[in-house]
């Protein structure tokens, strides 16, 4: 191995462990030739991916692909890059591309089952992840996947049971992490998101989108909204159903002061319930909404 | 049929920049509050905002209309021998069984754009004003239509 590409196998390994800013002043520092080779561009266009610096990665992906042809990985990064930036129709003609070149290419096929989720085609991207599965059923990029189709369709207990799976297959995964605290608070469970997201953030520290999570869930675990836990468990149309049954049984077993009182007190509660949240946020995060 | 799935299907000017809609959720609380002729307003617009098919936005127009026949009709029939109607009650139930039909429609266009990096607008100023003002002007209908 000549010392540039000693240096080139570094760069690929500092983007292993996550240490994409590092990464990118290596690539840069590589001398004439070896900076535009192939290879630097998808050093390059992965480090910015992970730091979702995604203006660049659509640059230096657009870059790439004009001195050297088309690349798969180069782009389903620019495919992916475009979805960030709510270009979908060129992150579709992007990822088609990749897939033209590479059409079993599992990460490949997840973006593109990602992209359909987000504009709502969801029959299109499980399909798509199915494929996908079928060729690496315990890829991260499968497991995400398939959260967000569940997700998208509002599936909430499948979302949750993927977000378990993954976390079972990769249990020091931050996305899995993430995912299982999002899918948690989902369902109501606040405790679990929280330590879920704080796990993710302390799984990598560097991803601000954990930390954020981590603190927001903060905010629901306060104490001044634990009456409003059974709300979140419940959803609040089950909760109001039951409310409002309990009140009709009273009244109708002539226990009219028991009824308003219940129906007082449930008041009160949804009053709560509307302007809390707002207010323990601004306690614990010192401003109105994030 | 599986080749379809390496043709493009996003059409390019689809998911343009629209005003941010609200949580299809949280327009429970104005349902609640404020009755079937509230949260069928927030949830029309909301729907504008979000995208959702003709179809779906008629189904909600249609579910809102029947939620107010219904609150009328049940505040004037079944609670006619009691002296003390409850009115609002029957608004909220209304008003619930309606946010049902917004719910259904509008969940999954909004985790969609969630995914797509949306985030939701407030419903405080639109949801307090539609309550004051709709669900005022409900229950004077109501009492208007009882009084008849």
């Amino acid at each position: 191995m000549t010392a540039p590409e000693r240096q080139l196998a570094r760069v690929a390994q500092l983007l292993e462990v996550n240490r994409p800013e590092q990464a990118l002043t290596e690539v840069d520092r590589l001398p004439a030739p070896l900076a535009t080779s192939p290879l630097a561009f998808r050093l390059r266009a992965g480090a910015l991916t992970v730091l979702d610096r995604w203006d660049d990665v659509v640059a230096v992906a657009r870059q790439g692909l004009a001195e050297h042809g088309p690349d798969a990985e180069l782009l389903g990064r620019l495919g992916l890059a475009l979805r960030h930036r709510r270009e979908h129709a060129l992150a579709e003609r992007a990822l088609l591309d990749a897939l033209a070149i590479e059409p079993q290419h599992p990460w490949l096929l997840c973006q593109y089952a990602d992209l359909c989720s987000a504009v709502g085609q969801t029959d299109k991207a499980e399909r798509l992840v199915a494929r996908a599965a079928a060729v690496a059923p315990e890829a991260p990029a499968v497991f995400a996947a398939r959260f967000q189709l569940a997700y998208a369709r509002g599936d909430d207990r499948a979302a949750e049971r993927v977000a378990r799976e993954f976390v079972g297959a990769w249990p020091g995964n931050p996305v899995a992490l993430a995912l299982h605290g999002v899918a948690a608070a989902q369902r109501g469970r606040v405790g679990t998101a929280h330590r879920a997201f704080g796990q993710a953030a302390a799984h990598d520290p560097t991803d601000a989108d954990y930390a954020d999570a981590a603190w927001e869930t903060r905010v629901y675990a306060h104490p001044l909204l634990l009456p409003l836990r059974p709300l979140h468990r419940l959803g609040i149309f089950r909760t109001w159903l039951l409310a409002v049954g309990v009140i009709v049984l009273l009244t109708a077993a002539g226990l009219n002061l028991l009824g308003g009182l219940f129906a007082l007190a449930w008041m009160l509660f949804c009053v709560w319930s509307w302007i809390a949240p707002p207010l323990v946020r601004r306690m614990v995060l010192g401003r109105w909404r994030s | 049929m599986a080749d379809d799935l390496f043709t493009p299907t996003i059409a390019p000017a689809a998911y343009e920049a629209r005003r941010p809609p609200w949580r299809p959720q949280s327009l429970i609380f104005p349902a609640v509050f404020g009755g079937p002729a509230a949260v069928t307003v927030l949830a029309l617009v909301n729907g504008r905002r979000l995208g959702v098919s003709r179809p779906a936005q008629l189904a909600m127009l249609g579910a809102g209309l029947a939620g107010l026949v219904a609150r009328l009709t049940i505040t004037l029939a079944i609670f006619d021998e009691e002296a003390d109607r409850p009115v609002r009650l029957v608004g909220a139930l209304a008003g619930g069984l309606v946010w049902l039909a917004a719910a259904a429609t509008q969940k999954r266009p909004f985790r969609a754009y969630e995914l797509r990096g949306g985030r939701p607008a407030s419903l405080w100023l639109p949801g307090l004003t539609a309550v004051l003002l709709l669900g005022f002007a409900e229950t004077v209908l109501v009492f208007l239509v009882a009084g008849a």
